[in-house]
């Protein structure tokens, strides 16, 4: 799996991580195994990274844990938050912002 | 998985939270096994499933850099530094200097006493400064 060029990574892993943890709560390897599945691969990066991430939106408010015992072993699982889903709201919109602006440009004859 | 020691110490120094620093901890192991079971449930050797979960983990420079872009998991005293250093010394002025100056001025024979007694504290402040601190 290709490491993705870190530029252009801002603000993604935080709205990857807001919209799976939206359907359903994980915990931290479950979540890099949803991000590598839903994006079919094209997000790659060092798993230990996310928890920074998961615990600056947790310490933002956007993201709440809990720990739970499931099949003997105690993990700690993350849920969105109503800030959260603000958040996500707000990012989402961003995001469709700038990439209908660069398809835009793409697709402008003599672009590219 | 060893504990990584080496990446908690240089978290703890940069001042991110011993809260956030044992959470990690736990987070990292638990995640370690979940990727070497995953790997040996492909049919790989032993060593080849710990190689492989400790590279899809990431090396500490990698997670380090990580926490430190965050400022929010840094301890206040490291995300405000001047302004615990002005606190201080508003309160050490306080405390130290301004309070038993009517009874120096009443009593001059405890000015000795005073002054090794600040003297204690500040190198006691000193030797507690967070450079000094180690992480266990």
């Amino acid at each position: 799996m290709a490491q993705t060029n870190p530029p252009f990574m801002s603000g993604v892993p935080e709205l990857l991580i807001l919209r799976l943890l939206i359907r359903q709560q994980m915990y931290g390897y479950e979540l890099v195994k949803a991000i590598r599945s839903s994006t079919g691969d094209a997000i790659g990066l060092r798993e230990g990274v996310v928890y920074p991430a998961l615990y600056a939106m947790e310490a933002r408010g956007t993201l709440k844990a809990r720990r739970k015992t499931v099949n003997g072993r105690n993990r700690v699982y993350y849920c969105v938050t109503a800030k959260g889903k603000r958040r996500l709201t707000s990012l989402a919109e961003e995001w469709q912002r700038v990439t209908g602006g660069v398809r835009t440009a793409l697709e402008e004859p003599g672009r590219a | 998985m060893p504990r990584r020691q080496d990446l908690l110490r240089r978290l703890y120094d940069a001042g991110i939270t011993p809260r956030c620093l044992l959470r990690l901890d736990a987070e990292l192991q638990d995640h370690y096994v979940d990727l070497e079971r995953e790997a040996l449930g492909a049919k790989k050797s032993a060593a080849e499933a710990s190689a492989e979960a400790r590279l899809r983990l990431g090396n500490d420079d990698a997670i380090a850099a990580g926490f430190l872009d965050h400022t929010e998991l840094k301890l206040w005293i490291y995300r405000w530094p001047i302004a615990l250093y002005c606190l201080g010394l508003i309160v050490w002025s306080l405390l130290v200097l301004l309070s038993p100056l009517q009874g120096l001025l009443r009593n001059p024979a405890a000015v000795p006493r005073y002054s090794l007694a600040l003297c204690s504290s500040v190198t006691l402040l000193c030797a507690l400064a967070p450079r000094h601190a180690t992480y266990r």
